[in-house]
């Protein structure tokens, strides 16, 4: 057992090492199979000893991150939990948008990148493929699925869709209170670091729970490298093209439009084209965490109501991103993809 | 030291764990309160105006010097985008052609091993036909049968690809 002195010199001899920096995440073994812009298909070919043994599954992660949550380290990936279960992975990762990138509309992500992703994705795999949305990710899979048919059945990991149900994020991104119009005419792109610094305001008991935890676990070198791989993924956040984001705040966050259908009124219009999740017609999926702070788990199974074709749910044990590294989503779409 | 250590680490938890409950009630009724939500707005604003006040600032001092500034770098960019788009639609394009050549290809094909059978069909009926003829007439149907039908095939043959 260690005295509270030789706990507090090891932590801070170990954080004086700058562990994240030196760490490697997103090392499951995979080729870039196309790119459009900062956006890139990633494919990580299945590593099952017989081969492929499930139909290909199309990933869409979310912009606001690295893609890397999915694949922080050898044994604690969902990547190579996938791969290894026979299941081949087509991986859109968003990149990193740049000052020019602040025209980019939310019609041209979910209208035309996502179609030539999925078509891509198609071609390589020589097949119809299944998909998977994370977080907002998952949100605009929705928005393009009800638009087009690029996928057999979808499963959505942690993914808002009641957007007034999203607990305190819900109550800060309100039009009285988040001028998000000034924010993208000032910033352009909307800062990553300011979306991580919401997030982390979330739950302010987090941050220090966070120090507090390395600090009693510091012998133990299993949660020593996740700590500092999660630390890693968190501190490197990724702009919101500003035009998309203004898109996305106005018609989810201020308007709530993904539970309202053709007819409504304020139905969302996006590029001439109404926006109605009614018209989706395959069968979905909903997967939440109940300590889920960012998406409750009736802001993701809100799908049961708006979705057009049948919806099956399933809440599991843990919070946004720990069930990305502890298996657990892994573990939910392997019941998934098996049905 | 070490012996009274494990009891000042599960105390020291103890108080950890009472600290985040009081403070974590406190940040709840904090960060959901009418004036944290206006001067978090408030300095969002203030944040997003300063950047692009910077921003204008150091384009102007650089377009002064004559030195290409962020926005000639943006608008670089933008027009490579755009050509970029642009190549992608026209990828689009040759992609969606191909398929409709092979599925083209395919379809020919699937005529071709068609009229073939038919045409094979039909030597076999004017194969029978010869022999019931040549029953008819009394001639043998061995040997002499087949050979008027393949040079009617080949004469067919003939007039299809001069068609």
């Amino acid at each position: 057992m260690m005295t509270l002195i030789d706990r507090t010199a090891t932590t801070a001899r170990y954080l004086s090492q700058r562990p994240a920096e030196r760490l490697r995440i997103g090392v499951t073994p995979h080729q870039v199979v196309f790119r459009q812009n900062k956006a890139t298909l990633r494919y990580f070919p299945s590593t099952h000893p017989q081969g492929q043994q499930h139909t290909p599954i199309f990933v869409s992660m979310p912009l606001i991150n690295k893609w890397e949550v999915w694949d922080l380290l050898p044994g604690r990936s969902v990547m190579e939990d996938l791969t290894s279960a026979g299941v081949p992975v087509y991986l859109l990762d968003w990149g990193t948008p740049g000052p020019e990138d602040q025209a980019v509309t939310l019609g041209k992500l979910v209208d035309d990148l996502l179609v030539r992703m999925f078509d891509r994705a198609r071609r390589h795999a020589g097949q119809a493929l299944d998909a998977v949305g994370y977080c907002v990710g998952g949100t605009f899979l929705a928005v393009h699925l009800s638009r087009h048919e690029s996928a057999r059945r979808v499963a959505f990991v942690c993914t808002p869709i009641d957007f007034h149900a999203s607990g305190r994020l819900a109550v800060w991104a309100q039009p009285s209170c988040f001028p998000v119009d000034a924010a993208i005419d000032g910033f352009g792109n909307y800062p990553g670091r300011v979306i991580r610094e919401a997030f982390s305001w979330l739950r302010p008991e987090g941050q220090t729970r966070k120090w507090v935890g390395l600090w009693e676990k510091i012998e133990d070198p299993e949660f020593r490298d996740l700590w500092a791989a999660l630390e890693k993924w968190n501190t490197d956040a990724v702009d919101f093209p500003g035009e998309a984001y203004r898109e996305y705040v106005k018609r989810c966050y201020f308007e709530n439009t993904l539970l309202k259908h053709v007819g409504d009124p304020g139905v969302w219009m996006l590029d001439g084209k109404p926006v109605d999740l009614q018209n989706a017609k395959i069968e979905a999926h909903s997967i939440a965490a109940d300590r889920d702070h960012i998406v409750p788990p009736a802001a993701a199974h809100a799908l049961a109501e708006t979705w057009g074709g049948a919806v099956t749910t399933k809440t599991v044990k843990g919070g946004h991103v720990a069930i990305a590294a502890n298996g657990v989503i892994s573990k939910s779409l392997l019941e998934w993809i098996r049905r | 030291m070490s012996d009274t250590s494990p009891d000042l680490s599960k105390l020291s938890g103890e108080l950890y764990r009472q600290w985040e409950k009081g403070m974590a009630q406190w940040w709840d009724q904090v960060l959901e309160s009418p004036a944290f939500l206006s001067g978090m707005g408030q300095s969002l604003s203030g944040q997003a105006q300063a950047r692009a006040n910077y921003e204008q600032a150091v384009d102007q001092t650089l377009e002064q010097l004559h030195i290409p500034s962020r926005k000639d770098f943006i608008r670089l960019t933008r027009v490579a985008t755009m050509l970029e788009d642009k190549l992608l639609s026209l990828e689009d394009k040759l992609l969606t052609m191909s398929d409709q050549l092979a599925a083209q290809e395919r379809e020919t094909l699937l005529a071709r091993v068609e009229s073939a059978e038919a045409r094979i069909e039909a030597r076999e009926q004017l194969a029978a036909l010869q022999a019931r003829l040549d029953a008819l007439e009394g001639k043998a149907p061995a040997a002499a049968s087949t050979e008027p039908a393949e040079q009617k095939g080949r004469a067919r043959r003939g007039k299809e690809e001069s068609a």
